[in-house]
């Protein structure tokens, strides 16, 4: 207890504060002239939300909307830079209110909020006084929290079916009470309170997700800062290599996650959960709080929320084992040596740079070449107009067949060409249709062969006839024969 | 084997046979990789080629096999690029960027950004007040290594660059103890140095 103390008092201690104000991006977030924008704009988005990710386009096309907004009736706008502007400035090292991230396979950079400008924000909304503090319930819990421990950490079997038997006793004494007709019952008070209460730390539980999976990544950073400034013995850091190898499992807040995701997935605690909820809600008293956040949805949330930090975690772990791999180590360290001496050389020869210097390496594919790859000319072939008298006609259809046209997007399909064109050299059309089947049938059928005539990258093969098949709008499967069309790269 | 595996199993060959192949946008070929490892790896040894493959950073590609002494040795087929000073300083860079970047995170993927590149590499380029013409000469080298597939331009972005993961195998410490050496030699070519202070080799 007094240990405890002595930690707390270093915590607020003034040079310790003066540090924190500084350094810790929640409390800059409170200090900020911009914070009023800052927590509006990233509670609306993220929190509100419950996102964990926007793409970097949306994000400043919503914030730059939010400003305009903001600025309605203003002489002038009131925040005069630009929406990327902002955002690269917060997710910047100076502020770190967000983390700006690649996910795999996507070319622009997305942004989720730190977890500690989410506390700031969650403390703002705490400001908010409720109507009333539930003392009670909270009191109840905390005696329950340490009633289990004592129970649950007793080895004596004696000691522990005694306590099984007292409560058996009380179990029996309030069946009899009931079968009089005496029920004990929640009064409206207590049941807004315990309600109250079971939504905030519902609610806390989602908050955690983003603190748990920093803590998982600093973790992550420690261990690998510590591999990688490794000094002593190498059989010492096999060793440690060896105990760390399920590092992040095996800490504390990994154990913790494990356990609270193993209850959430299993499908009696997720029928009693919803069960229960349901009928909490049907509560008058409860009915009468009507709670701003959907409530009832917050299990899907939890799960979603949960499945984020697994993901994490998984990818974490995965990239850690690698790196604590003793052949990658050696030949990380041996490489970092040899850097530092190029560099120092190359400062060295700075202002003479070498002039005749023959290094090589390697291509990262064998070079096979095929000058005769590419489609010879062949020359356009012109359509014969015939020069007829066009007639009157009579005007006895109507003009809806006009609108009902199909309308095919032939930009599309060319971009859907030029998509897989990115990843092989040459295609067919067929196979082009295999991955994007056709929605509208042979008209569009029709404009990859409009685009194939006016492309010069595509090539007709009239010798070598290829089938390709569609369902059309009455679930019938129609199959067309035609030349084989290739497109290639350019 | 079928015909179906058969046909797979040539596809990805060719495949090969043209470039790297990443699990992230080829997941199909990436798999034919994984489960006709074997077939692959024979085949390609009758052309003097081994099969590297990387599971964890999700890549694959065709090597030029090294002979021993007293080897009878066949033609190339992997033909080398001729590399100037600076490309080769900064492909060094890229090599140390990605270092620092694995012992700090666990993230898969570096970006990196023209001017950051830039920065980075005015450390080691003569000093100059024409800051436009190192700027363009610097583009020039990042459009070198692009060509060579080990920097990538993100869609829709002029100025960042992922560093492909496939770079660490190339840029390995063979070849890096070979640009030092290189240097080493130039030095004492061109003033006669001694060299400063690492003498400990």
């Amino acid at each position: 207890m007094v240990q405890q103390k002595n930690e707390f008092s270093e915590h607020m201690s003034f040079e310790f504060l003066e540090l924190l104000r500084k350094k810790n991006p929640a409390w800059r977030l409170l200090a900020s002239p911009q914070a009023p924008l800052v927590a509006a704009f990233l509670y609306k988005e993220f929190i509100a939300e419950n996102k964990r990710l926007v793409a970097e386009q949306e994000l400043i096309s919503r914030l730059e909307g939010f400003i305009d907004r903001l600025s309605q009736g203003q002489n002038e706008r009131l925040f005069p830079r630009t929406g990327r502007e902002y955002l690269d400035d917060w997710a910047g090292d100076e502020h770190g209110w967000l983390r700006k991230f690649y996910p795999p396979g996507q070319d622009e950079p997305y942004f989720d909020v730190t977890s500690l400008a989410q506390k700031a924000i969650e403390w703002l909304l705490s400001l908010r006084q409720q109507t009333f503090i539930g003392t009670e319930s909270r009191l109840i819990t905390v005696f329950e929290l340490l009633h289990q421990i004592v129970e649950r950490s007793e080895t004596d079997p004696k000691l522990r079916l005694a306590e099984l038997e007292r409560r058996k006793a009380e179990i029996e004494q309030e069946i009899i009470r009931v079968q009089n007709g005496q029920v004990a019952l929640l009064d409206e008070t207590q049941i807004k309170e315990r309600f109250w209460q079971a939504m905030t730390i519902a609610r806390e539980i989602l908050a955690d997700f983003r603190a748990v999976e920093q803590n998982f990544r600093d973790l992550d950073r420690g261990m690998r800062e510590r591999i990688a400034t490794w000094d002593r013995g190498k059989g010492e850091l096999l060793e440690t290599v060896f105990s760390e190898q399920d590092g992040i499992g095996q800490s504390e807040q990994g154990k913790s996650f494990a356990a609270f995701w193993k209850f959430l997935m299993s499908s009696s605690y997720q029928e009693d959960f919803q069960d229960t909820l349901d009928r909490a809600l049907q509560l008058k008293a409860v009915h009468e709080m009507s709670t701003s956040r959907n409530l009832r949805h917050i299990h899907h949330d939890w799960v979603n929320a949960g499945a984020h930090v697994q993901e994490t975690v998984a990818v974490l772990s995965q990239q850690l084992r690698r790196y604590v791999d003793e052949n990658f180590l050696e030949e990380e360290r041996r490489i970092n040596q040899i850097i530092r001496e190029i560099e120092g050389k190359a400062v060295a020869v700075r202002n003479d740079p070498p002039q005749e210097w023959e290094m090589k390496i390697d291509e990262v594919a064998p070079e096979i070449s095929f000058p005769l790859d590419r489609p010879l000319f062949t020359p356009p072939q012109r359509p014969e107009i015939k020069d007829d008298v066009i007639g009157a006609g009579v005007e006895d259809v109507s003009a809806e067949a006009l609108f009902s046209q199909v309308y095919v997007d032939k930009e599309k399909l060319k971009d859907q060409i030029g998509y897989l064109l990115q990843a092989q050299d040459r295609i067919t059309l067929s196979r082009i249709i295999e991955h994007y089947p056709l929605e509208l049938g042979l008209s569009e059928l029709v404009t990859y062969l409009v685009i194939a005539s006016e492309s010069p990258q595509a090539a007709f093969y009239p010798e070598d006839v290829e089938e390709v098949s569609w369902t059309d709008e009455t679930g019938k499967k129609k199959v067309a024969k035609m030349a084989k069309i290739i497109f290639q790269r350019t | 084997m079928n015909v179906l595996d058969d046909l797979a199993f040539s596809r990805t060959l060719v495949a090969l046979f043209k470039n790297v192949i990443f699990k992230e946008t080829d997941p199909e070929t990436w798999e034919v990789i994984l489960a006709q490892k074997y077939k692959i790896e024979d085949y390609v040894s009758k052309v003097g080629l081994i099969l590297i493959v990387d599971e964890m950073d999700g890549y694959g590609y065709l090597k030029q096999r090294l002979y021993g002494e007293g080897e009878e040795e066949i033609p190339r087929l992997v033909s080398r690029h001729a590399l100037s000073y600076p490309v080769s300083l900064l492909l060094v860079l890229l090599r140390k960027q990605l270092l620092e970047f694995d012992s700090t995170t666990g993230d898969q993927r570096l970006i990196v950004t023209r001017q950051q590149i830039a920065e980075r590499m005015q450390l080691f380029l003569k000093d100059t007040t024409n800051e436009a013409k190192m700027v363009a000469n610097i583009d020039n080298h990042i459009k070198k290594i692009e060509d060579m597939g080990f920097l990538r331009r993100l869609r829709g972005s002029e100025d960042s660059f992922e560093v492909q993961r496939v770079l660490r195998s190339f840029v390995n410490a063979e070849w890096l103890r070979d640009v030092n050496e290189l240097l080493d030699k130039y030095r004492v070519y061109a003033g006669g140095e001694t060299g400063e202070g690492e003498s400990q080799e």
